[in-house]
């Protein structure tokens, strides 16, 4: 399975299972719509599950090198999370 | 669902610290970057180390949804004849007495106008209370309410579809739940409100 594919199933896997926080930097950050609940979970798994290849990126974390941050552009959303075993972390989830 | 504990240990990357951190959860009040205020009693995930806010569950997620959209609640006010909350206290009565109208009144309103959004043949009959003789009075009697996002939208949408300033819209709309409800007209929404009182 190619890391894409294993990143999709495995975040997908995490919201199902309410296995998902999100980060929080000097206030709760309103440009996270799935942490204000602006979102609905099951649609962040529709659009997660509609992103292809070409629309994933990931780089390590600027202060962590050992953890990989995902980038998921479907449509004209912005997804961005990194994992925690064995939780998955949320930065940002908002339209571009 | 998972649910996160108070006290259960986590781990997140810390800004403060430049690290992965062990955290803890810990219920802290909570900025919000928009300005809106503080979510106050929320649960967060806390560095062990420096003690900084890392991160929070989606459970709190709800908290702070509720939160910001009370900061945004609309309210409607319009001077209407007095013995129109006569009416509205009535039908609080008739739906479920154990409860205090001043609670149950709001949300019956409330019902009403969601329910008038949604069935086209029910609204269209508001028009006919401005005949009736309960339509008249001074208008000396202050009415408010608190609407959020949504019930504003279908109140405004009823507006605009009936073409009745906001205090008619409203006379009509209590006029329509005395028929419903205090002459029993209606006795589907009698047995909705029952059961959606008991939450109250």
């Amino acid at each position: 399975m190619s890391k894409f594919k294993a990143v999709k199933s495995e975040v997908v896997n995490c919201l199902r299972e309410g296995r998902f926080q999100h980060e929080f930097r000097e206030s709760i950050d309103t440009k996270n719509m799935l942490s204000t609940g602006e979102i609905s979970v099951d649609d962040v798994i529709k659009l997660i599950l509609k992103t292809k290849g070409f629309q994933y990126e990931s780089s390590p974390h600027h202060m962590v090198s050992g953890i990989d941050v995902h980038i998921l552009k479907p449509d004209n959303w912005y997804i961005k999370f990194y994992f925690v075993e064995p939780d998955v972390m949320f930065i940002s989830v908002h339209k571009n | 669902m998972k649910f996160f504990i108070e006290g259960e240990k986590s781990k997140a990357i810390c800004d403060h610290c430049k690290e992965l951190a062990n955290t803890t959860f810990k219920v802290r009040n909570v900025p919000i970057s928009d300005g809106a205020g503080t979510v106050k009693g929320l649960l967060v995930s806390v560095c062990d180390k420096c003690d900084k806010i890392v991160a929070f569950p989606h459970q709190s997620s709800i908290k702070i949804k509720e939160f910001r959209e009370q900061q945004t609640l609309n309210s409607i006010e319009a001077r209407i004849p007095f013995h129109f909350s006569d009416i509205l206290y009535t039908a609080c009565t008739t739906i479920n007495s154990s409860v205090p109208t001043s609670s149950l009144g709001p949300s019956v309103f409330r019902y009403y106008v969601h329910h008038l959004s949604k069935d086209r043949r029910r609204f269209k009959k508001l028009h006919k209370y401005m005949e009736s003789d309960l339509f008249k009075g001074n208008s000396n009697n202050r009415f408010s309410i608190k609407l959020n996002e949504s019930i504003m939208k279908d109140f405004n949408w009823l507006k605009e579809e009936t073409k009745l300033s906001k205090s008619n819209l409203l006379k009509s709309i209590i006029l329509l739940i005395n028929d419903d409800i205090n002459n029993k007209k209606y006795p589907k929404n009698i047995e909705k409100l029952k059961d959606l009182s008991i939450l109250i």
